[in-house]
């Protein structure tokens, strides 16, 4: 059993940039890229189901490809629930995204909505933990990026150099066509890499004899002692607490309050195809974790049994590719993953990028500012924030430790923001004062106490009565109206 | 042991078969729309 070789694995991060370089030179070719409008929301002319393809990327690689074999080796076969409940977020998110985009048709970011519906002080508030919630995001894609390197290879290819692969591929078409060279970019890597993660899933477990082989050897380790018996419950109860309501808390708590799907809603051309797009994301995020969860499952037995070297979690899936296949199958694992982690990056880098100019530059900096300054701006932006990516993915972590606190930058903010499109009572200073007295009771229960699923939930409820309470004392009259007619 | 083995097996057959099912319909689906956008961007010329 031997690692992929180091040359292969470079070259085949060179061939994976390809991509980006086809996609930047297209939408030249086709001047995709005219307004800021056209970079930050492609110009709210892409196809729903092009923003189908852009979202299951989005999350579906790094983060779930890594992540769910993670979670079986740290939990057994329960661990395989684990990421496909990421989906409950998208299926709920297409109802909020229908619903802004009917009151707020012309926005460019979900931010800008706190801007327009309450004050500076909330709206400013709300950008911090935006920005930190996209930016983690981005985080997961580039550890990812790096982990795959150092598994597929056995640790010959340092960790730095998956990440700085993922930067430079980032660059190039996000620099050039923002939101299109995102959207065009991840509908291509989702093609390309839907059918090799298929096929580097069956063929590893091929090369493993199958589940029946590895359930035997499962059986020894049990009878022997070195497998306990809560490895093979189908629902175990720790896990289910641990990792299912942080997962669901993200996809309830967070996605509602991320501009990297945001955005994505405001860039489909129907506005009443929005809610479909997100469900044909969301059959597809449930479906896919499962093969690479099921090999986590396998590589925790391998371990277990000395067959295959103790590794991260994170590096489980991509160690049993390297030791059990032929180079070649490694090879597509690389693209797999290379290719996944460079879509949701690019998509998180506009986002932030989006923020920076719509919400800060245009709404406080220069209010005059032209067209063109914000588009050079948010350009510039991408750069910086992409160089940021790089630089903090280069300390080796868990993925699913970062994952699991996102929500706790958002969680209490979005009962604010999503009951404040239906009722126009919500007011300011209670989601402002709920949001800092959520996110302070959440942070202390996750990192102080641990308890990572309860630590999200608290955050929301506390948020949300403070917001109940108080609006219903200091009462708001929205008129959205308002909000119908504004155009940027 | 049962219940484990056979989750593992409906994981990899239900995986497999949704995600080369979606891939063929957004790829037909997606391809038509660029197309069109490459015919417009043409006419442009």
């Amino acid at each position: 059993m031997k690692g992929l070789s180091p040359t292969v694995a470079i070259i085949a991060a060179f061939v994976a940039i390809i991509v980006p370089v086809l996609v930047a030179v297209l939408s030249r070719k086709w001047k995709l890229v005219k307004t800021s409008e056209d970079y930050l929301v492609a110009g709210r002319r892409a196809h729903w189901a092009l923003v189908t393809a852009s979202v299951t990327s989005m999350y579906i690689w790094g983060s779930s490809v890594m992540g769910s074999a993670e979670g079986a080796v740290n939990n057994g076969i329960s661990g395989v629930w684990i990421y496909p409940m990421y989906a409950v977020g998208l299926w709920v998110f297409g109802i909020w995204a229908s619903k802004l985009r009917e009151v707020f048709p012309y926005a460019l970011s979900y931010t800008e909505y706190f801007r327009h519906r309450f004050n500076p002080a909330l709206h400013l508030l709300v950008i911090i933990f935006a920005i930190a919630t996209s930016f983690s995001g981005a985080w997961i894609q580039g550890l990812a990026a790096g982990h795959v390197m150092v598994g597929l290879t056995g640790g010959q290819v340092p960790y730095w150099v998956g990440v700085a692969f993922l930067g430079v591929a980032v660059l190039i078409f996000t620099v050039v066509a923002g939101l299109w060279g995102s959207l065009i970019s991840t509908w291509i890597f989702t093609l390309i890499a839907m059918p090799i993660c298929a096929i580097v899933g069956v063929a590893t477990w091929v090369a493993l004899g199958g589940p029946t082989p590895i359930m035997e050897t499962a059986q020894q380790l049990f009878q022997g002692g070195k497998l306990p018996p809560e490895v093979f419950e189908i629902f175990r109860p720790s896990a289910l607490i641990n990792y299912l309501i942080p997962v669901l808390a993200w996809a309830l708590f967070s996605l509602p309050m991320q501009q990297d799907y945001w955005q994505t809603a405001f860039a489909i051309r129907d506005p009443k195809s929005v809610g479909r797009a997100f469900r044909h994301a969301g059959n597809w995020w449930f479906f896919m974790p499962f093969i690479s969860a099921s090999l986590g499952f396998a590589a925790l037995v391998l371990m277990k049994s000395g067959k295959m070297p103790d590794v991260p979690g994170s590096q489980a899936y991509a160690s049993l590719v390297g030791l059990y296949l032929p180079t070649w199958t490694g090879v597509l694992f690389i693209w797999l993953v290379m290719a996944a982690t460079v879509g949701s990056v690019g998509a998180a880098v506009v986002a932030i990028a989006n923020i920076i100019g719509s919400d800060i530059y245009r709404a406080y900096i220069n209010k005059s500012a032209t067209d063109d300054q914000v588009k050079k701006l948010v350009r510039i932006m991408v750069v910086v924030v992409t160089l940021g990516v790089i630089v903090v993915a280069l300390t080796p972590m868990s993925i699913l430790m970062v994952l699991l606190f996102m929500p706790m930058y958002t969680a209490p903010f979005v009962f604010g923001f999503v009951s404040s499109q239906y009722w126009k009572w919500i007011s300011a200073w209670p989601i402002f004062v709920g949001g800092l007295v959520g996110f302070g009771v959440g942070t202390y229960m996750f990192l102080g106490m641990g308890m990572w699923g309860w630590a999200m939930i608290a955050a929301f409820v506390s948020a949300a009565i403070i917001t109940l309470v108080g609006s219903a004392m200091i009462k708001d009259n929205f008129n959205f109206s308002a909000l119908k007619a504004y155009k940027g | 042991m049962g219940a484990t083995t056979a989750l593992l097996w409906i994981s990899i057959v239900s995986s497999t078969i949704v995600l080369i099912a979606y891939e063929i319909w957004n790829a037909i689906v997606v391809g038509k729309d660029f197309a069109r956008m490459a015919k417009e961007a043409r006419k442009q010329d």
